[in-house]
């Protein structure tokens, strides 16, 4: 796989997780307890497809490694 | 989003995240689903109830599921977990590395199931600082289509990766039992099985049937 891709899926990986633990755990307390915001709802979905993109970009590249 | 949804999406983050150990693969695995081990709760609600569905869920599901195990809590109590389980080959920064990711991939769970386990049942991060709730009216409910897409590509998406890259999520149930995922997919033929073609049928039989047990009591039905 190209490695630029590869540090780019890294990057959107760990940000995307990094996104997922502050949606979860920070955005009702520090943000709003209001989930139907479409703001929150535009950033749980765009953030749960990044996190998919990422692993699936890794995933590919893993699959052709040798262990 | 289904158990086996959470499974296999935490096993490809450990993949992905790049663990080499298979049993701290599984153990990231296991710590992806671990949230939904509260179902033990409602299994034993059953017994007691003499298997009264009705009573079992309004008594017990309805208020255990997702509070006790679906917060900050829990993700520490796994984390924990990890750290003692994790192939201790690598040493001390190995295992913590592990605990991390396993704590990571709880986390994941809770969010997964804030977008995707319906308006109906909350999480609630803070538990047990604070038992404020958590969910969205849009969640998908668990057997709206983005949660049956997620499931079968999920389950497509092992297969795959077992033909490609010669170990898949099934690393969770054993080496054995990832051997023989990769075997059947490959169409590899052990000895024993050249005598005993009617056991791989079985056998897919067997996976076939545990897929209609899935999606049967989520109201999926094919559109023809």
């Amino acid at each position: 796989m190209h490695s630029r891709l590869g540090i780019y899926a890294r990057g959107a990986l760990w940000g995307s997780v990094a996104a997922i633990c502050a949606l979860t755990f920070a955005w009702p307390f520090l943000v709003s307890d209001h989930a139907e915001q479409p703001a929150f709802k535009l950033a749980a979905i765009s953030t749960l497809l990044v996190f998919f993109l990422a692993m699936l970009v890794l995933l590919a590249a893993r699959a052709t490694e040798k262990d | 989003m289904q158990g086996p949804s959470h499974l296999v999406l935490s096993w490809c983050f450990a993949e992905s995240a790049g663990l080499r150990s298979t049993r701290n693969r599984a153990i990231v695995a296991w710590a992806g689903l671990a949230p939904d081990g509260d179902v033990l709760a409602y299994v034993g609600a059953l017994l007691y109830y003499r298997l009264d569905q009705g009573l079992a869920f309004e008594n017990v599901w309805q208020v255990v599921h997702h509070r006790y195990t679906h917060g900050l809590g829990f993700v520490l109590l796994t984390g924990m977990a990890a750290y003692a389980l994790a192939a201790p080959a690598g040493g001390r920064p190995s295992r913590a590395g592990v605990a991390l990711l396993a704590m990571l991939a709880s986390a994941i769970h809770n969010f997964c199931d804030l977008v995707g386990g319906g308006p109906t049942w909350p999480i609630y991060p803070l538990w047990p600082l604070s038992a404020a709730p958590w969910s969205a009216s849009w969640s998908w409910t668990i057997g709206e289509w983005p949660n049956i897409v997620i499931l079968m590509v999920c389950l497509a998406g092992t297969l795959l990766y077992a033909r490609v890259a010669g170990r898949s999520p099934m690393e969770c149930f054993g080496a054995r039992a990832d051997r023989w995922l990769v075997g059947v997919v490959r169409q590899e033929q052990p000895a024993r099985q050249r005598q005993g073609g009617w056991l791989r049928w079985a056998i897919w039989g067997a996976l076939i049937l545990a897929t209609i047990a899935i999606l049967a009591p989520l109201g999926f039905r094919l559109p023809i």
